[in-house]
């Protein structure tokens, strides 16, 4: 009994092993289709802005982005997100019910008064208070939303969705620097898709280590700290493998919280974010294909390869165990709330592909990693391990998920997608982050999915926490700061 | 031959190195299980996988660096003068020895063929201009002196024979460049463009044409234009241009037929909205018929848009009529549209929209309307000021005692637009 069950198990490891390499190897493959198809279909930047810039049906933007106690970093904040380059675009940010001075800070820096608004609640928020824009021309397309405190960052946004007139959002954080093009790159693909685009993603890149001037990253780096090291190669790996591979086959897992253009009136027809969510992003995509697939109607996803964001990522244990936590809890929430659509065809490559891929690979992964290693320490004690092959397959997951790495780093050197600061430094970092990753990061990174998924079975109360952040004016305050010193 | 003996080789060495490593597979791992085999082939496919990409990061420096010299070159040389003689700072329509002299070239430079001598620097020039050209194109630029310079340079002939004969995502860059310069394409080589496979092709083959001044393809244009192939922007786009060309050399093609014809509403609006901005008045009466039997709000509001700014007093008793019928989200519109017509006879459907509806901003837009619709309008208004009763019509009337709302009240042209079109309403190109 105890012998077939060995075997069973060491058997379903194994091809789990294998399938999730063949699997990674395929999105890796798609990716690069992707690129090659988006090399033609996605001109450069000053070829993009040529065009959409003079042409008469540019459709207009919104960029909603929830706040909740950011008085230090507000201003610098706003002032990023008024600098992106687009011919018709407005910056809404919703003020939670801060009970610190972000509110009067907006005020007194871009000069306030409150407005009529049209309050026509088509998705469900808190109530809004009022609306304030700008009496100064200058940030005319500045619209500040108050409204009574929810909590979540999906009733914040919810609350903007309620207040933008124009077709497409870019839902996002406050404390995220947007790159100057990103709305260009987005809304090229958006006027050139033949179906109607439903949503489109971006890549998302880890501030910490850049240098920031005026609210724009004017030298993209990379931090030596090994939390944010270690995430920028796995955001890396995420966006241009992970979903750029998905891209091709018109299916995303998800458009990242963080940074996503979508398009208004499908969120509003599927009832808005669901502010009770661990995963909204995840969850909004989903309703949003089963909303699209019901109505019987095409609809195109897509992924832009170029970085368009810069965010904040956890400098400490603590905030990533925090995170961690959360996304792992959402992703249970998830396979829980959409069990309808696993395996279902008639919601396309979201049900037949990458809801199956989602559960199989990410949800699963976990727990089967966690078994192996405790069986593994079993088969020690007992003395049966066969350890020249043991050492075989370790080499061979080890080799493989290095050689990952190696693909994503030469895709983006390929591609260009982001000019590093010291490139030569920025790459061997990057290197050397995935020669490290699986002793160091993956271990931990499981271990919080875990501790996640429990935290769901047993009901403990989930809290909705934002990372500490330095805030990157500060950072350059205080760079600016320690160059004076060293001057002195 | 030669290169077929080279194909050869490489197919035999490859071969040779399979061959070699499935025997040393076989023969170091035939006592073991499967499963071990499996990982040793997977272990050597991720080792060769990293040197792969390895290989890959040295060609692309390699050929990074190669670019990048000829561009260094031809920037240190031309970037400067080009930026000028495109500029509004040069003097217009420069003759061919003007720009040769801001280039500070001689025509023995051009006859002496070290100048832009391979495909490489011929192809970074084309890049230098064109990213002058959209640099300058701000400020209208030297249209003029840009034909000039592209004819010394040739840049024309080696971009069509970049269309003609190179990769795809080359043929597209040379379009993007060519649709930019604005210079008639051979109609040759669009003809044959018209009918490539891809549909980007397609697309940039017609924008291209499309900007420049030729009327040879035009009909051919217009037969595009329905095609199922046509995306919405590319529909819009190809309509936008036909209908700005035809402005100035024939009569602006009926856009609300155009608009009859589509079957998504969306680009139905636009159409609407490319009426209104070609003030199509004379077409107005097309849209009755639409405006009345559709239930996409969108499109009505869209209709009312154009009805209110073209000023089309013979759709007002219509306007009125949906005022009553249609629902809350609609009202907004069709209010504005009688207010900006305001014939000073349906001051009462206004009336009835302000005590009506249920919505409070719907209530407040009506006053705005009021407000706006002359004398009797602003007597109105006051009168419905002192019946003011609830604390909600009180907050209403101090609205408009708010200074910045005070701003707001009138009915701007910008706002007939708003959303629907950029900040640059009639942008350079």
């Amino acid at each position: 009994m105890w012998i077939k069950i060995y075997y069973l198990f060491s058997y379903t490891v194994f091809f789990y092993t294998i399938a999730a390499m063949l699997w990674l190897l395929y999105l890796a493959i798609q990716s690069i289709r992707a690129q090659n198809r988006l090399k033609i279909n996605l001109p450069d930047d000053d070829t993009i802005r040529y065009i959409l810039k003079a042409s008469p049906i540019t459709p207009a933007v919104s960029i909603i982005a929830p706040a909740y106690n950011e008085e230090k970093t507000i201003i610098e904040n706003v002032h990023s997100l008024l600098q992106v380059y687009y011919p018709d675009f407005e910056v809404i940010i919703v003020n939670d019910e801060s009970t610190d001075k972000t509110l009067e800070l907006l005020i007194e820096e871009f000069d306030l008064v409150e407005v009529p608004f049209t309050n026509s609640m088509r998705v469900p928020s808190k109530p809004i208070t009022s609306v304030m824009r700008s009496q100064n021309e200058q940030y005319k397309n500045l619209v500040i939303v108050n409204k009574e405190h929810g909590g979540r960052k999906a009733d914040g946004t919810n609350a903007g969705i309620n207040v933008c007139t124009n077709p497409y959002f870019v839902s996002t954080d406050v404390d995220c620097i947007i790159e100057p093009m990103a709305l260009y790159r987005m809304m090229w693909l958006v006027v050139n898709s033949h179906d109607p685009m439903m949503g489109v993603g971006a890549s998302m890149f880890i501030l910490n280590g850049c240098k920031v001037e005026d609210g724009t990253v004017t030298k993209p780096g990379i931090s030596l700290s090994p939390i944010p090291l270690f995430q920028q190669l796995e955001y890396m790996r995420s966006f241009l493998i992970g979903k750029l591979g998905w891209s091709p086959i018109n299916a995303l897992p998800n458009i990242s919280g963080g940074f996503g253009l979508f398009n208004t009136e499908v969120v509003v027809k599927s009832g808005g974010y669901d502010s009770l969510s661990m995963a909204e992003d995840v969850d909004m995509l989903l309703r949003m294909v089963t909303y699209m697939k019901n109505s019987g109607q095409k609809f195109r996803l897509a992924q832009v390869p170029q970085v368009c964001c810069w965010t904040e990522g956890p400098e400490t244990l603590h905030m990533l165990y925090r995170q961690r936590v959360r996304w792992a809890r959402g992703l249970c929430e998830v396979v829980s709330h959409h069990i309808k659509l696993f395996f279902n065809i008639n919601y396309g490559p979201t049900g037949g592909v990458i809801l199956p891929y989602i559960w199989l690979f990410e949800f699963i992964a976990p727990i089967l990693e966690a078994s192996g290693f405790v069986f593994m320490i079993w088969l020690i004690l007992i003395g049966a391990v066969n350890w020249s092959s043991a050492l075989l397959i370790f080499g061979m997951i080890y080799i493989f998920s290095v050689s990952l790495s190696f693909v994503v780093l030469v895709f983006d050197y390929a591609t260009n997608a982001v000019k590093w600061r010291h490139r030569f430094i920025s790459y061997l970092k990057l290197i050397l982050a995935g020669l490290l990753e699986p002793f160091i990061y993956h271990p931990i990174i499981t271990t919080f999915s875990l501790i996640g998924y429990w935290n769901f079975l047993t009901q403990r109360t989930a809290e909705w926490k934002t990372i500490r952040r330095t805030g990157f004016g500060k950072r350059k305050k205080e760079k600016d700061n320690s160059e004076t010193t060293e001057d002195k | 031959m030669y290169s077929i003996n080279i194909v050869a080789y490489y197919v035999d060495l490859v071969l040779t190195w399979l061959t070699y490593y499935a025997t040393f597979i076989y023969a170091n791992f035939r006592e073991f299980a499967w499963v071990v085999k499996c990982a040793a082939i997977s272990l050597t496919l991720s080792i060769a996988l990293i040197i792969v990409c390895l290989v890959r990061v040295f060609f692309v420096w390699l050929k990074r660096r190669r670019w990048s010299r000829v561009e260094h070159k031809l920037e240190k040389r031309f970037s400067e003068p080009i930026h000028y003689i495109l500029s509004v700072d040069a003097k217009p329509n420069m003759s061919r020895n003007e720009v040769m002299e801001a280039l500070n070239l001689s025509n023995s430079d051009l006859n002496s063929r070290t100048l832009l001598k391979n495909y490489r620097e011929k192809l970074a020039f084309a890049r230098l201009v064109y990213k002058a050209r959209i640099a300058e194109n701000a400020v209208l630029g030297r249209k003029g002196n840009l034909h000039v310079l592209l004819e010394i340079f040739r840049v024309q002939d080696f971009l069509e024979e970049i269309v003609n004969r190179d990769k795809l995502n080359m043929k597209v860059e040379a379009l993007h460049m060519l649709r930019a310069f604005k210079v008639p394409i051979n109609p040759w080589i669009s003809n044959q463009l018209m009918n490539a496979k891809r549909v980007r092709v397609r697309r940039l083959t017609m924008y291209a044409a499309v900007m420049s001044n030729s009327n040879a393809d035009l009909d051919y244009f217009e037969s595009q234009f329905f095609d199922e192939n046509c995306c919405i922007y590319d529909e819009i786009q190809l309509g936008y241009a036909l209908s700005r060309r035809r402005s100035s050399k024939r009569k602006i093609p009926n856009l609300a037929h155009w608009a009859y014809m589509q079957k998504n509403p969306g680009t139905q609006c636009i159409f609407v909205r490319l009426m209104r901005m070609f003030e199509q008045r004379d077409y107005c009466s097309e849209l009755e018929e639409f405006f009345q039997h559709n239930s996409d709000k969108q499109l009505i509001e869209e209709i009312s848009r154009t009805w209110g700014y073209l000023h089309y007093e013979e759709g007002e008793n219509l306007l009125a009529e949906m005022l009553l019928t249609q629902p809350d989200e609609t009202k907004v519109a069709i209010m504005h549209a009688i207010t900006r017509i305001g014939t000073g006879r349906h001051l009462g459907a206004l009336v009835d929209g302000y005590t009506n509806s249920g919505d409070p901003s719907v209530r407040l837009e009506a006053l705005r309307c009021i407000y706006n619709y002359g004398d009797e309008g602003r007597e109105k208004f006051e009168e419905l000021e002192t019946k003011a009763q609830t604390d909600v019509e009180k907050s209403f009337f101090e609205f408009f005692h708010n200074p910045i709302t005070l701003k707001t009240i009138p009915l701007s042209d910008h706002d007939a637009y708003r959303p629907l079109f950029g900040n640059n309403l009639y942008g350079v190109d």
